[in-house]
C-alpha cells in the first residue's frame, strides 16, 4: 500500500471516528431526555388516576353530585381512565354498574372503543371488547362476530364473553359453532355459560348436537355435563346410536352417564373391540347397575386387558345391593386363572383400605 | 536500567521479525482482519437498526398497563421447572419470589438434581413438603425419580427428587411431571419479576404460531430483594458487575430483539424462557450432551420447523425480566464464560445442517453463520487481531498514528452500541432510577474497553480451544453471595 493510500485510510477512520463520537454523544442525550419524558409521564398517569378514582367513586355512590362537567382528557389520559373504569367495573354490580355505564356514555366510550376495535394495537383491541362487551352496545355484535372466530384463543373467548352480555340468543349459536376448537376448553367455555338461562342452554346445545360431528358431540356432552348433568344423556344416548365406533366419544359418554335408563346401550358395547371403551363401561355399571349386571361384570374379568378385569372386579365389589355371600358365591363360579387373580386383589385392597379407615 | 533492557529487547524483537520473510502474509492477514471488522460492525448496525424499529412498533402495540385484568381468567396455565443443584442457600426466597408471581393459574415444580448439599431438606422445611403418590409419564428421558413432593402449603408446588443428571435432565424430569401446555424453565439463583408471566404470555395471545419466547434478563446484585420480592433496582458497586450490566444490556436488546424480528433468535435464556411444551417433546427435549442446553433446545426446534415446512416463531420480549446473580471476581466470571462459548459451539456443531440448508430461512443464511463467524470463531480473530497490532508495531511496519486511529474506532463502535442499548433500555423497561444511573453505565461503556472486553475475548477463546479438544463438558462451581436475596 502507497503513503498516501494508508495516510487517506487513516484520515478516513480518525472521520469515521468522530461520527462515532458524535453519534454516541446525541444517543446520550437522547436517553437522558426519554429518561425525563418518561417520568413526566409516570407523573401524569399518576396525576390522571389521583383526579379519576374519586370521580369514578363518586358517579357510583354520589350521582346527584355530578352534575357538572367531566374534566378535558387528553388521549393518553383517557387510555388511564378507561382502564380505571374497566378495573372498576369488574367489582361492581347493579345499580352501581349503570351508573357506570352512564358515566362510559358521558366519557364518549363506545365511538372511541369501536375504532379501538378496528385498530392494530392488542390491548386497545382487547379492551374495547370487553368495554363494549360492558356496556352491552348492541351495535357493535355484528363487529365483535370475527374475533370470536379469530384464532387467537385470548381474542375469541374474550368476544364470545362480549356476545353473550349483549345478546345471549344471538350469541350462544355462534359461540356454539366454534365448539370444535381444541384451544378452548370445555371447563371455561362452561364458565361462560353457566349463568345463562337453563331453557336457552339446553336448546341451543341440543340443535347443536343434531349437527355435530363425533369430535363436537363428544365436547358438547362434556359442557352439558358440567352446566346439566342430566341434560347430557340425550346427547349420550345419541352418541351411543350414531358413533357406536367412536373410542373417545363413547369413553367421554361413559364417564358422563348418570341416568339407568342408559343401562341397555351401555351393556351393548360389553363386546366393543375396544379396551378402553370396555374400561369406562365397567366404570358406568358400578355407577349405575344393580345386582343384575353381575354376570356382565364377571365375563369382565376374563378380559384381554389387565385394566378391564381390574375396574371390572372393582366395580363388581362396589355393585349396589350385592352381598359378601353373592360376591363369594359368583367368585367361586370363575375358573379362569385371571379373573381369580384380580377380584382377590381388588378384595384384598379393599380390605387393606377399610382397615386404614379404622 | 530497566528502560535500557526494554529499548534492547524491542530492538533484538525488531531485528528478529525483520529477518523474518513475512511481508507476502501481512497485507491479505491486514485485509482479512479489516474486512472481518467491518462485517461485524455492519452486522451489529443492521441489528440495532432492527431492533429499534421493532422496540418501537412493541411498545405501540403492548401499552401492559391497559391489560385488563379481568381477561386474566383466560390466559393459559404455565408449569414454571426450577431445576436446583447445590443451591441451599437461595432455593427458599427463589421459589417464594415464584409462588408471588402475578399470573392467574400456574404450577412451580423445583426439581432437586441429586444436590449433594441440603438444597431438599431446606425445601421440605420451608414449603411443609409431603411425599406424594403422584406419578408422571416419561414422555422425555431422564434419569431416575427419587420422590415427588406436593407441599401442604402451597398447592400449586410441587418438588421432584432425582438422581443428579444434569440441568437438562432435570429439565426434563420438570416436563414430564408439568401438567400446563406452556411450561417455563427458572434457574433456582433467580428471581421473576413479578409481572413477568403475564409480559411474557403475550406473543402465545397473539400469535397461534408462538413455540417459545424469551424474556430478558438482568443482573441483580446491588438490587435489594426481600422474602424473594425485588423492593428496589439499584446498580452494584463493584465494578466486575457494574461491567456486566451494560454486556447485559447489549446482548439482550439488541442482539436477541434484532434477530427475534427475522424469526431467527438462536437462544432463548436457560434462566428464563416460556416454551410449548408439545413441541419440546416433539423435538426429544433438552440434550443431555451439552452445557448449553437452552440454545442448543431452541437451535433444534428452529431445525425440526423449518426442515419440515412448519409455520412457528420464536420471539424475544424486552419487557419480561429475570433477575440474576453476576459472578463478582475473575475466576468465577472466566468459567462463565468459558462455558458459554463451550455451549455455543456445542450448540451450532450440534445441527450444523441447518447452516444454508435451503429450507434453513434467516435462521441458516443469516443468524447461523453470523454466530459461527463471529460469536463462536470471533474471539481467535479478535485475539489474532491483537497479536497482529502488537507485531507490526514492534516490527515497525505500523504507523502509531494509524495504529491509535483504528484503536479509537473500534472502541468508538463499542461505546456507541452500548450507548444504543441504553437507549432500548430506556425505550422498554428502564429499572434503574435516575440519570446517575445512566451516566454511570455509560461510563461502563467506555471502561469495558480498556481490559475487559480483551479478558472477553480470551477467556471465549479458551472456550474455543477446550471445545476443539473435546475435553468433557462440566458446569464446574459458580461461586455465589447471594446476599442480594436476603437484603432488608
Amino acid at each position: 500500500m502507497s503513503d498516501t493510500h494508508s495516510d487517506v485510510i487513516v484520515q478516513l477512520v480518525w472521520y469515521s471516528s468522530a461520527v462515532l463520537l458524535l453519534m454516541t454523544l446525541l444517543l446520550l442525550v437522547l436517553t437522558l431526555f426519554m429518561h425525563y419524558e418518561r417520568r413526566q409521564r409516570d407523573k401524569s398517569r399518576q396525576q390522571a388516576t389521583e383526579q379519576w378514582t374519586p370521580i369514578l367513586f363518586s358517579w357510583i355512590y354520589s350521582p346527584d353530585e355530578n352534575t357538572g362537567p367531566l374534566p378535558q382528557l387528553t388521549a393518553e389520559g383517557f387510555g388511564f381512565v378507561v382502564q380505571l373504569w374497566l378495573q372498576l367495573e369488574q367489582t361492581v354490580r347493579g345499580s352501581a354498574s349503570s351508573r357506570l355505564a352512564e358515566l362510559a356514555q358521558q366519557l364518549n366510550l363506545i365511538p372511541v372503543m369501536k375504532q379501538w376495535l378496528h385498530g392494530y394495537s392488542t390491548d386497545k383491541k382487547l379492551t374495547a371488547i370487553m368495554a363494549l362487551g360492558i356496556v352491552q352496545e348492541k351495535s357493535a355484535f355484528a363487529d365483535l362476530i370475527p374475533h370470536v372466530l379469530d384464532k387467537r384463543t385470548i381474542f375469541s373467548l374474550v368476544a364470545a364473553r362480549a356476545l353473550l352480555a349483549i345478546d345471549p340468543k344471538l350469541g350462544l349459536p355462534v359461540i356454539l359453532s366454534q365448539i370444535h376448537r381444541d384451544d378452548w376448553s370445555v371447563s371455561r367455555l362452561a364458565g361462560l355459560l353457566v349463568r345463562l338461562p337453563h331453557d336457552l342452554l339446553v336448546r341451543s346445545i341440543t340443535e347443536c348436537a343434531e349437527k355435530a360431528t363425533a369430535k363436537e358431540l363428544r365436547r358438547l356432552i362434556k359442557l352439558m355435563h358440567i352446566l346439566s348433568p342430566i341434560d347430557s344423556q340425550p346427547l349420550i344416548q345419541q352418541a351411543l346410536v350414531h358413533y357406536p365406533d367412536e373410542m373417545e366419544l363413547l369413553t367421554t359418554a361413559f364417564a358422563c352417564a348418570v341416568s339407568p335408563d342408559l343401562l341397555p346401550l351401555l351393556r351393548q358395547q360389553v363386546d366393543n373391540p375396544q379396551w378402553e371403551v370396555r374400561v369406562q363401561l365397567a366404570k358406568a355399571l358400578a355407577r349405575l347397575g344393580d345386582s343384575s349386571d353381575g354376570p356382565l361384570l364377571l365375563k369382565m374379568l376374563s378380559d384381554s386387558s389387565w385394566w378391564v378385569r381390574y375396574r371390572a372386579a372393582q366395580s363388581l365389589v362396589a355393585l349396589p345391593g350385592v352381598e359378601g355371600e353373592q360376591l363369594q358365591q359368583w367368585q367361586q363360579q370363575l375358573t379362569d386363572p385371571f379373573a381369580i387373580a384380580i377380584l382377590l386383589q381388588v378384595k384384598e385392597e379393599q380390605q387393606r383400605q377399610q382397615q386404614g379407615r379404622t | 536500567m530497566a528502560n535500557d533492557w526494554l529499548q534492547q529487547s524491542i530492538d533484538l524483537t525488531h531485528q528478529w521479525i525483520q529477518q523474518l520473510d513475512l511481508a507476502p502474509w501481512l497485507v491479505p492477514l491486514q485485509w482479512l482482519l479489516v474486512g472481518y471488522f467491518v462485517c461485524l460492525s455492519a452486522g451489529y448496525l443492521i441489528l440495532n437498526l432492527v431492533a429499534l424499529l421493532v422496540m418501537r412498533s412493541h411498545i405501540q402495540s403492548a401499552r401492559t398497563e391497559l391489560l385488563p385484568a379481568s381477561y386474566a381468567s383466560f390466559l393459559t396455565p404455565i408449569s414454571v421447572l426450577v431445576p436446583a443443584y447445590n443451591e441451599q442457600e437461595t432455593i427458599a426466597s427463589s421459589v417464594l419470589s415464584l409462588l408471588q408471581l402475578t399470573y392467574p393459574e400456574y404450577e412451580v415444580i423445583v426439581i432437586n438434581d441429586g444436590s449433594k448439599d441440603e438444597t431438599l431438606q431446606v425445601l421440605k422445611d420451608s414449603f411443609a413438603l409431603t411425599l406424594s403418590s403422584a406419578t408422571c409419564p416419561l414422555r422425555l428421558p431422564c434419569q431416575q425419580i427419587r420422590g415427588i413432593y406436593q407441599s401442604s402449603r402451597y398447592p400449586n408446588l410441587k418438588v421432584i427428587d432425582k438422581a443428579n443428571g444434569g440441568k437438562a435432565d432435570a429439565l426434563n424430569a420438570g416436563v414430564n411431571l408439568s401438567r400446563f401446555p406452556l411450561f417455563c424453565g427458572v434457574d433456582a439463583d433467580s428471581i421473576l419479576q413479578r409481572d413477568s408471566l403475564l409480559r411474557i404470555i403475550r406473543p402465545f395471545l397473539e400469535d397461534p404460531n408462538a413455540i417459545a419466547a424469551g424474556g430478558t434478563v438482568r443482573i441483580a446484585n446491588g438490587c435489594q430483594v426481600k422474602d424473594g420480592l425485588l423492593l428496589k433496582a439499584a446498580l452494584p458497586n463493584k465494578l466486575l458487575p457494574q461491567l456486566q450490566i451494560v454486556e447485559y444490556l447489549r446482548g439482550f436488546l439488541f442482539g436477541r430483539l434484532g434477530w427475534s424480528s427475522l424469526n431467527a433468535l438462536l437462544i432463548i435464556s436457560g434462566a428464563f424462557g416460556l416454551f410449548k411444551k408439545d413441541l419440546v417433546i416433539e423435538v426429544g427435549g433438552y440434550r443431555h450432551k451439552t452445557i448449553g442446553e437452552d440454545m442448543e433446545l431452541v437451535v433444534r426446534m428452529h431445525k425440526h420447523m423449518r426442515l419440515n415446512n412448519r409455520k412457528y416463531r420464536i420471539y424475544f420480549i424486552p419487557d419480561p425480566v429475570c433477575w440474576t446473580e453476576a459472578p463478582e471476581d475473575l475466576a468465577t466470571l472466566a468459567q462463565q464464560r468459558v462455558r458459554w462459548q463451550r455451549g455455543l459451539l456445542e450448540s451450532l456443531s450440534a445441527n450444523m445442517s441447518l447452516l444454508f440448508h435451503r429450507k434453513s430461512g434467516a435462521v441458516g443464511w443469516l443468524a447461523f453463520p453470523f454466530a459461527l463467524l463471529f460469536e463462536a470463531l470471533g474471539p481467535a480473530l479478535e485475539v489474532l487481531g491483537y497479536l497482529f497490532m502488537l507485531f507490526t508495531w514492534l516490527a515497525g511496519w505500523l504507523d502509531p498514528a494509524a495504529l491509535v486511529a483504528f484503536l479509537v474506532v473500534t472502541i468508538g463502535f463499542g461505546i456507541l452500541i452500548s450507548v444504543v442499548a441504553l437507549v432500548l433500555e430506556e425505550m422498554s423497561y428502564p429499572v434503574y432510577p435516575g440519570g446517575r444511573s445512566i451516566m454511570r453505565l455509560f461510563l461502563m461503556a467506555v471502561l469495558e474497553n480498556f481490559g475487559y472486553r480483551q479478558l472477553n475475548s480470551w477467556w471465549r477463546l479458551k472456550g474455543l480451544w477446550l471445545w476443539a479438544r473435546n475435553s468433557k463438558s462440566t458446569w464446574g462451581t459458580m461461586k455465589r453471595s447471594g446476599k442480594w436475596q436476603n437484603t432488608k
